[in-house]
C-alpha cells in the first residue's frame, strides 16, 4: 500500500500544515512566557469523539502550567522535536512521519517533544516550576461533534490523568491504529519549537534562531523588543522661530509593552504634540522619569497623561496661532506617524505607511547589547576637592594685595626672614607659583575670606585676599539646540559645525551626532594651574571633553642665586606644565602631585641650564601654552557653515523623493518609480516589458 | 472584421495611471492590414472631423487603452486611418497597483534622509555664528600658591 513521507522541517511548513492542520498553530511567546502550553497527541474525533494519547502541560488548578525565571539573566525557554524517526538529508537528521494511504489515511511512526533542558535539573533556565509535573497526560474520553470541539484548546482545564513525583522533560505519543489520522495530530506549544536539541540550545544561549530550525514564524520573535522609550523636553518658539522658553523638566517615558505595539502620531497645534498609541491585548507597564511605574491595558495607557501630555516632536510644529514647539531633548524608538489615521493603519499593516522618523530609531537587532543604560550627564556631578591648605595654600588675590605681598618679600625684615628659614636664602622661595586669571572662576571654586597671606609663621596683612578652600564644581556654560534646516539629508551633508571654546582650538562636531539634539557645554576648573576641562554634552550624553589652559603664569624674580634658579625652574615648568597637568594633575586632583610631577620632569632641563648658566629658550609647544591665553572670546560659540543647494520646486510632486520601500504600489500615491516589480498579470511578454518599463520610468498613482 | 472603438480626449500626463477621459465617441472601425497588432493597431473609421482633436481610445474587445500615435490620416475615400499604441499604465492599472516592487522614488512615503541627486549643491557657502550661553566674566585676579 502506498505511503508518503512528511519531513518535519521549517521550510516544509506548507506541506506539514496541509497534512497536519492542528500542528504548530500557537504563536510563540518569547518575552518572559508564563505558560508552556505544550501539547502532543492525537484527537480521535473521527471515530469515537474522544482524545487519545493526549499529553499536555496544561495541568489543573492543582498542577498548573507555570513557568518561572530562576534568575534575572535567563530569559528564554523553548522545546524541540524529540524521538521522531529521522532521515539523514544533506548532513542533517530530519524528523519525519509517514502517512499510509487508505480510507482514510493513517499515520505511522512516533512523535515526541522535549522541553529544553540545558541542565538536567533545569536550574539554568526559565523552567516549569519544580513542584509541578512538567508534563501531564490526559486520556479521558471527551465527546465532541467536530474536530474543533474535541481539540485541547477548548478543554485546557482538564485534570491530568497521570502524575509523577518528579518533572518529566520528554513526552511522546505512539502513533498507530485507532484515531491516528493526520488531521488529528496535535503538536503545539506557546513557546518556540525547534527541530532538534542543538538548535534549541543555540537559541537558549544566544537568542539567535538558526536558519530553518524553528517552526515558529520569525515575526513571533520580533516581539522580544517590546521595550519602548521616548525622551523629550519641550521648547517653545515664536512665529520667527526665535526661542521663547522651555519646560523646567525633561520628560522620559519607558514602556514595557509586553508584546503590545506602541506607535505615536503628531497632533499639530498642541504644545505636547506627540500622542502615543498602544495596541494589543496584553497588560503593560510604563515608568516616568521619576521612577513612578503604572500598569494597565492598552486603553488605560492610551488615555494616560504620560501618553498624551508630555511628548514633543523634534522638529518645529505649529503651536497656537503664531508659534512653534519642538522637542529639545528628543529621542525615541517609537515610530511616529504624521497623524492618528496613519498610526492606526501602521498597526494593522506596517508596510502601508512610513513613519516620519524612520531614522531616529535604534535599529539594534536582537539580542540586545548587554549592559545598562546610563545618563552620563546626570552622572557628571560636581565634586568637592579640598584645597591642600596648610601644606600649601592657594590664595585668590587682587593686584593691590599682590603688590603689598611683593613689597614685604623684597624688603624682607629680619622677623620675616626668621619666619621663612625653612625656604632658604630668599623669602621669594616661599612662593610656589603665581598665576593671573583673566576670567572669574568663582563659580568653579569655593573661597574663604582671610586677612592676608601667611608666610611661614609670618602674616602679611592685607585686604582683597581669599583662600581657595575647595574646587571641582561642574558649571553649565550654556546650551543650544542644533536645529535641522532642511529636514532632509542636506542637514547632514551640507552643514558643518565648528565649536569654539574659550582658550581652546576649535573642534569640528559631526552633524550626524548633533543634528536635532541639544548641545550643552559644561566645565570644571583646576585653580592651581588654571586649567579648564570642557565637557561637550549631546542630549545628556557626555560626547567628549577638551582640556585647555588659560591665564598667565608669572615668573617670580629672585634677588639672589637661588631665586634666579627658581625663576628658571618656573619658566621651564610653564613650558611643560600643560602636558604634565593633564597627565597628572587632573587625574589625581592633587596639586602637590602636579608640582612634584612638573619639578621632576623639569629637573633634567634645569640641571643643564644650571651647568651652562644661560636662560632657557622659551617656545610655545602645542595649542595654548601658559601665558598665551590671556585674551580670547570668553563665551562658547558655534560656527555653522552651510553649503547652499538648489532643490527644484515641486520636486516631491513631480519626481518624488528617494525611498527604499518594498511594498505594493497601490499603497502609494502620486509619482512612483520602482524596480524589480513582482507582476501578476495575464498579458503578453512585450506588454509585460512595457509595464515594467513604465513602472521604472515612473507612474502617477 | 468590424470592431467597436471608444475614442476620448485626455489631457492627463502620460505617466498618470488613471487618466481622465472625456468626450467619448463610439465608432465602428476596420483593421487596415491583414494582420492586426493588438499592441499597436492601425484602424480605419469613417471620416469624422472631430476625431482630429482626439488622442485616446479604448477597444473593449481587446480590453486595452491606446494613445493616438499621431493625428489621423484622411484617405481619398473619405476615411480616417488611426494608428494607436497601447497605454500599459491605464490598461494594466489594477496589476500595477497590486504589484509589489522596490520603490526608488515616491511622492508619498519617501525618506528625506536618503541623498537625492536631483538636489544639487552650489559652490558658495553661508557662514553664521551662534553664541552658546554667556560664557565667562572678564576678571583680573591672581592665584598665589604659597608653601605653608
Amino acid at each position: 500500500m502506498a505511503s508518503r513521507r512528511i519531513y518535519f522541517k521549517p521550510d516544509n511548513m506548507e506541506q506539514i500544515l496541509s497534512e497536519f492542520p492542528l500542528c504548530f498553530q500557537t504563536p510563540a511567546t518569547v518575552l518572559e512566557p508564563t505558560e508552556a502550553k505544550i501539547v502532543i497527541g492525537t484527537v480521535g474525533y473521527e471515530l469515537t469523539d474522544e482524545f487519545i494519547s493526549h499529553y499536555n502541560t496544561f495541568g489543573s488548578p492543582t498542577y498548573q502550567d507555570y513557568l518561572e525565571r530562576v534568575d534575572d539573566t535567563k530569559q528564554r525557554i523553548c522545546c524541540y522535536l524529540w524521538n521522531f524517526k529521522t532521515e539523514l538529508i544533506n548532513g542533517q537528521e530530519v524528523p519525519y512521519l509517514d502517512i499510509q494511504e487508505g480510507s482514510p489515511d493513517w499515520l505511522v511512526g512516533r512523535a515526541g517533544i522535549s522541553i529544553f533542558n540545558g541542565n538536567d535539573d533545569n536550574t539554568n533556565l526559565i523552567q516549569i516550576r519544580n513542584d509541578n509535573n512538567t508534563f501531564t497526560i490526559y486520556d479521558t474520553n471527551y465527546s465532541g461533534s467536530t474536530l474543533e470541539d474535541a481539540t485541547w484548546s477548548n478543554h485546557s482545564d482538564v485534570s491530568p490523568g497521570f502524575s509523577s513525583s518528579s518533572p518529566i522533560s520528554n513526552i511522546q505519543c505512539y502513533i498507530s491504529g485507532r484515531g491516528s489520522y493526520p488531521t488529528s495530530l496535535v503538536i503545539d506549544a506557546a513557546i518556540p519549537i525547534f527541530i532538534n536539541e542543538s538548535a534549541a540550545r543555540h537559541y537558549i544561549e544566544t537568542g539567535e534562531i538558526q536558519e530553518n530550525t524553528c517552526f515558529n514564524d520569525a515575526a513571533d520573535f520580533e516581539q522580544i523588543d517590546t521595550s519602548y522609550y521616548i525622551r523629550s523636553w519641550t521648547y517653545e518658539y515664536n512665529q520667527y522661530k526665535n526661542y521663547v522658553g522651555h519646560d523646567n523638566d525633561k520628560h522620559r517615558l519607558d514602556i514595557f509593552a509586553n508584546g503590545n505595539t506602541i506607535r505615536g502620531y503628531l497632533h499639530e497645534g498642541d504644545y505636547y504634540n506627540i500622542k502615543l498609541l498602544a495596541d494589543g491585548s496584553n497588560s503593560m507597564t510604563w515608568t516616568d522619569i521619576n521612577g513612578n511605574t503604572y500598569s494597565g491595558d492598552a486603553d488605560t495607557f492610551n488615555n494616560s497623561s504620560l501618553a498624551n501630555n508630555y511628548n514633543t516632536y523634534n522638529q518645529y510644529k505649529r503651536y497656537g496661532r503664531s508659534g512653534y514647539v519642538k522637542g529639545g531633548w528628543w529621542d525615541t524608538n517609537i515610530y511616529i506617524y504624521a497623524n492618528k489615521e496613519d498610526a492606526e493603519m501602521s498597526i494593522d499593516n506596517p508596510e502601508s505607511v512610513l513613519p516620519i522618523n524612520p531614522n531616529d530609531l535604534n535599529l539594534t537587532p536582537n539580542p540586545l547589547d548587554t549592559g545598562n543604560n546610563v545618563d552620563t550627564e546626570s552622572d557628571l556631578i560636581s565634586q568637592t576637592h579640598d584645597g591642600a591648605t596648610g601644606l600649601i595654600t592657594l590664595y585668590q588675590s587682587s593686584s593691590g594685595a599682590l603688590i603689598q605681598l611683593g613689597n614685604e618679600l623684597y624688603t624682607a625684615s629680619s622677623t620675616l626672614l626668621d619666619a621663612l628659614k625653612i625656604y632658604g636664602e630668599s623669602p621669594i622661595n616661599s612662593l610656589i607659583s603665581v598665576h593671573h586669571s583673566p576670567i572669574d572662576i568663582d563659580p568653579f571654586i569655593s573661597t574663604e575670606s582671610t586677612s592676608g597671606f601667611k608666610l611661614g609663621s609670618h602674616t602679611v596683612s592685607t585686604s582683597g585676599v581669599n583662600i581657595v578652600k575647595n574646587y571641582g564644581k561642574i558649571v553649565a556654560l550654556g546650551s543650544t539646540l542644533i536645529n535641522p534646516i532642511y529636514n532632509d539629508f542636506r542637514d547632514y551633508d551640507n552643514l558643518q559645525y565648528e565649536l569654539h571654546l574659550p582658550f581652546s582650538n576649535p573642534i569640528m562636531l559631526e552633524p550626524s551626532e548633533i543634528m536635532g539634539k541639544l548641545l550643552t557645554i559644561k566645565a570644571t576648573v583646576d585653580p592651581y594651574n588654571l586649567q579648564i576641562r570642557y565637557y561637550i554634552i549631546i542630549n545628556s550624553v557626555v560626547y567628549r571633553f577638551i582640556d585647555a589652559s588659560f591665564g598667565k603664569q608669572i615668573a617670580i624674580l629672585g634677588n639672589d642665586a637661588a631665586g634666579k634658579a627658581r625663576e628658571m625652574r618656573q619658566d621651564v615648568m610653564s613650558l611643560t606644565s600643560a602636558g604634565i597637568s593633564v597627565a597628572t594633575g587632573l587625574a589625581t586632583a592633587n596639586p602637590v602631585a602636579v608640582g612634584i610631577g612638573a619639578i621632576n620632569a623639569a629637573g633634567g632641563i634645569y640641571s643643564t641650564l644650571e651647568a651652562e648658566k644661560r636662560e632657557p629658550k622659551k617656545q610655545i609647544v602645542g595649542a595654548f601654552a601658559n601665558g598665551c591665553a590671556e585674551n580670547d572670546v570668553l563665551y562658547p560659540y558655534l560656527t555653522i557653515t552651510e553649503t547652499l543647494s538648489i532643490k527644484p520646486n515641486n520636486l516631491e510632486v513631480t519626481y518624488g523623493r528617494p525611498t527604499n520601500l518594498i511594498t505594493k504600489l497601490g499603497n502609494l500615491h502620486g509619482f512612483v518609480s520602482a524596480e524589480m516589480p513582482m507582476l501578476e498579470v495575464d498579458c503578453p511578454e512585450n506588454e509585460r516589458e512595457m509595464i515594467i518599463a513604465a513602472i521604472s520610468e515612473g507612474v502617477i498613482l | 472584421m468590424a470592431i467597436t472603438v471608444k475614442f476620448y480626449k485626455t489631457s492627463s500626463k502620460d505617466k498618470v495611471v488613471d487618466k481622465v477621459l472625456t468626450n467619448q465617441v463610439t465608432m465602428s472601425a476596420m483593421q487596415v492590414k491583414e494582420t492586426l497588432n493588438i499592441s499597436e493597431p492601425v484602424l480605419k473609421v469613417n471620416y469624422n472631423a472631430a476625431l482630429s482633436s482626439y488622442n485616446y481610445a479604448y477597444i473593449p474587445e481587446y480590453g486595452r487603452y491606446y494613445y493616438f500615435k499621431s493625428a489621423p490620416d484622411v484617405t481619398i475615400g473619405h476615411e480616417m486611418i488611426i494608428s494607436l499604441k497601447i497605454d500599459p499604465r491605464k490598461t494594466y492599472a489594477t496589476a500595477i497597483r497590486n504589484c509589489t516592487a522596490h520603490v526608488i522614488r515616491s511622492s508619498s512615503n519617501y525618506d528625506t534622509m536618503i541623498p537625492d541627486n536631483m538636489i544639487i549643491n552650489k559652490v558658495n557657502n553661508k557662514i553664521s555664528q551662534r553664541k552658546i550661553g554667556n560664557g565667562f566674566t572678564r576678571a583680573n585676579k591672581y592665584y598665589v600658591l604659597i608653601g605653608g
